[in-house]
């Protein structure tokens, strides 16, 4: 139907119109920069020692991968608070990094401790190149660490400037802890070992069950003999020294010479001596067994050479010593006119442990 | 008259209504004008979905929507989009600023149309403005719904609302009303369907959030966090801390708690030198001075009373912690202590963290043994744990 000229069927048609919305979108932008810096990836900071107010050194490394800026200065900033580069920076409580040393770099040539650097604040300047892409390290050394445990941050940023002014090009944060250490301790007790018999099996002490020697009837025909041993053992760190104590063979105010110097068995002389050899003559005594530090003295050391003199040194260790055995070989002759009687000695063994 | 009453009624109830909608949602369109209509509806459930909605964002994908009511076969749709208005019959369609469908553009069929030239033959005229797409056969249909996308369109630069107008047709040849396609002249003859839309572009929200650097490191022999770990003494041998037998490997631990941020993981570091009884000299040479380590490598603990040692393992991993292989990831009953690797600069290599990870906690055991032969003394060595990580 048409009125005025208009085709009002086609005109009602019109109506209502609906209008749909397209869906709105909201965009999420994940960048804290629009077009600004971006991190440097792979990047530490490996400190040489982590007690508090130590000196150390400090192994910084990063990749710059932003290829196409010239880089005239690094700055390495050090933080108790944040390793955020947009944060304000608290100087951790005793760092000091104000005497630092660079001692080596790589990756990035040219680069030397500029003015400006601080007590927590370093900046590496050199005439701004582009950088070569190759991952960067410094080492420094001569830095105090802070005073307290816990953990610090460290922050980097590139600039083309050569004194660490402007925007940043690139950025990042590393984080070092400060810990206690561990103190391992430990006591090892003084000790000796020593023990005296007639026969003594193996190294064991307590296997010692006899203390007297009876060397029968004196002849002037041949040599009287026999023997004792003992074991010692001892962590002195300046070793040992076994003493002999006592007086030759007597009988009331009748005496049988003690040998000395050091002489060979005499049969029909009177005499009285010792050693710690193995002997053929006569047949008596062992070599010495086990560790094997002891040293025995010379006057004594002879095979079938004998002596006796009350205190001397009969063996002695300059350090520690395991279980070690000497046997002591006695000889005793007389003579003819040797008076009769019984003639005894008692033998003291003294062991000095010189810790 | 009744008739004529009725249909003026009719047009000064839907002129009302047309005015309020228009007062409402359309302010600039004026007026009633003599032009060419489509004959058939206003397609329903119609929408255009954005793959961006960021101003000037180019690669956009538009996902053409609606649901055209008529019974016909559909040869041609026309989609213009507007910077003023949605309607159907207004001759003024300004290309919103910016804007742009590609020469060629890229569609991509979902459902009622299909097969032929539709994707083939897409073509944009008006300067990027209209997209238009035709099969020559065409697809039956009725009340079906029709989707496609656009995809290569650039948004228009101007930030707010834009409109876009949709058009079916039933013939697409040479002298058709898709054919002479116009803005207020869309043709009343082979016209059928059409609808309008409003679309948007909306600034873009910029989130942000800053997840700091992180570690926490802490060595201790009490506690089970560094919150609360205390203690820092080991002392080894029996309960007077005495190595009282020379055939007994006494053993004593402490821990270290990782936790860090750091992808590229953190390696902990052992430093210090031999346990000695005296301050200097402490090295290997000085075997009167300390105690012994057992190697350089694992090695197993022995019994004899000739022999001392000293040493250490990591005895208990935390989660994503490894030991250092072969030096201190020794099996129970074997011990190390590498003396020319704890004495340099940074130290030796402990442990280390596979990558990020919350707090963990892991056990080091140290052992000593004293031989007949160690010399008798207080034996100490203060060890230092170093934490690198890698961010």
């Amino acid at each position: 139907m048409h009125v005025w000229g208009l085709n009002i069927d086609q005109l009602l048609k019109k109506i209502p119109i609906c209008i749909s919305v397209a869906l709105l979108l909201i965009g999420v932008a994940p960048h804290v920069f629009a077009a600004g810096p971006t991190q440097l990836p792979n990047r530490y900071d490996k400190i040489s020692g982590s007690g508090a107010s130590s000196t150390t050194s400090h192994t910084i490394g990063f990749n710059i991968t932003n290829l196409s800026v010239p880089v005239g200065s690094i700055t390495i900033e050090f933080c108790s608070n944040s390793p955020l580069i947009e944060d304000p920076c608290t100087p951790p409580a005793g760092f000091d990094a104000s005497i630092a040393n660079l001692n080596s770099s790589s990756g990035e040539p040219g680069f030397s401790i500029g003015p400006g650097s601080t007590a927590n604040k370093i900046i590496l300047t050199r005439p701004a190149s582009l950088p070569t892409g190759s991952p960067a390290q410094f080492i420094f050394s001569n830095l105090t660490n802070p005073s307290s445990t816990g953990s610090y941050f460290t922050r980097l940023q590139t600039f083309t400037s050569t004194d660490g002014s402007g925007l940043p090009i690139q950025y990042g944060g590393m984080v070092f802890a400060i810990v206690s250490p561990l103190s391992i301790t430990t006591e090892v007790p003084p000790y000796l070992t020593f023990c005296v018999g007639v026969t003594i099996v193996g190294m064991d002490c307590s296997s010692i069950n006899a203390y007297f020697i009876d060397v029968g009837e004196l002849s002037t025909q041949a040599v009287r003999a026999a023997s004792s041993e003992f074991v010692i053992a001892t962590n002195a760190a300046n070793g040992y020294s076994i003493i002999i104590s006592g007086a030759t063979l007597t009988s009331g105010s009748h005496v049988i010479p003690a040998i000395t110097p050091a002489n060979t068995s005499a049969p029909g002389t009177s005499q009285f001596g010792l050693n710690l050899r193995a002997n053929s003559s006569p047949n008596i005594g062992n070599e010495p067994s086990g560790y094997l530090a002891g040293i025995i003295a010379g006057s004594y050391a002879t095979p079938n050479k004998f002596q006796f003199v009350n205190g001397d040194t009969l063996v002695s260790s300059a350090s520690t010593s395991d279980y070690e055995k000497f046997t002591t070989s006695y000889i005793t002759n007389v003579s003819g006119v040797q008076e009769a009687g019984i003639y005894t000695t008692t033998m003291t063994y003294i062991a000095l442990a010189n810790f | 008259m009744v008739s004529i009453n009725r249909q003026l009624r009719r047009i000064q109830t839907a002129a009302a209504a047309l005015g309020l909608l228009t007062a409402a949602l359309l302010p600039s369109f004026s007026g009633a004008v003599v032009y060419a209509f489509p004959t058939g509806a206003q397609v329903t459930n119609r929408s255009i979905k954005l793959s961006s909605a960021k101003q000037s964002d180019t690669g956009v994908s538009y996902d053409v929507k609606f649901t055209s009511p008529s019974n016909y076969t559909v040869k041609g749709i026309v989609v213009d989009f507007c910077a003023g208005s949605p309607i159907v019959g207004d001759a003024t369609c300004v290309k919103p600023t910016g804007f742009s469908i590609p020469a060629s553009p890229t569609i991509t069929l979902t459902s009622g149309i299909s097969g032929g030239t539709w994707v083939s033959g897409a073509t944009a005229v008006n300067t990027n403005r209209t997209l238009k797409i035709s099969d020559t056969t065409g697809n039956a249909i009725n009340n079906a719904a029709i989707e496609f996308t656009i995809t290569g369109v650039t948004n228009t630069s101007t930030l707010g609302t834009f409109y876009a107008r949709v058009v079916t047709y039933n013939a697409e040849g040479a002298g058709t009303d898709y054919a002479n396609y116009v803005a207020g002249t869309e043709g009343s003859t082979t016209a059928v369907d059409y609808g309008g839309f409003a679309l948007s572009t909306a600034a873009q929200l910029n989130v942000t959030a800053k997840v700091q650097e992180s570690l926490v490191f802490c060595v201790y022999t009490t506690g089970a966090t560094c919150a609360g770990a205390t203690g820092t003494a080991v002392p080894l041998g029996d309960a007077n801390g005495v190595l009282s037998s020379y055939s007994t490997n006494y053993t004593n631990t402490a821990n270290f708690n990782v936790a860090s941020n750091a992808q590229g993981g953190v390696i902990v570091n052992l430093k210090g030198e031999n346990i000695c009884r005296v301050a200097s000299p402490c090295g290997l040479a000085n075997t009167g001075n300390i105690i012994v380590p057992s190697g350089t490598s694992c090695t197993a603990d022995v019994a004899t009373t000739g022999t001392e040692q000293f040493g250490l393992r990591v005895s208990a991993l935390g989660s994503g912690v490894s030991a250092a292989s072969g030096n201190y990831g020794c099996g129970s009953g074997s011990h190390a202590f590498n003396e020319v690797g704890t004495m340099g600069t940074y130290g030796e290599e402990l442990a280390r963290t596979s990558g990020a990870g919350d707090e963990v906690q892991s056990t080091v055991e140290f052992m000593a043994k004293a031989a007949t032969t160690t010399e008798a003394g207080i034996y100490t060595t203060t060890l230092s744990m170093i934490a690198t990580g890698t961010y």
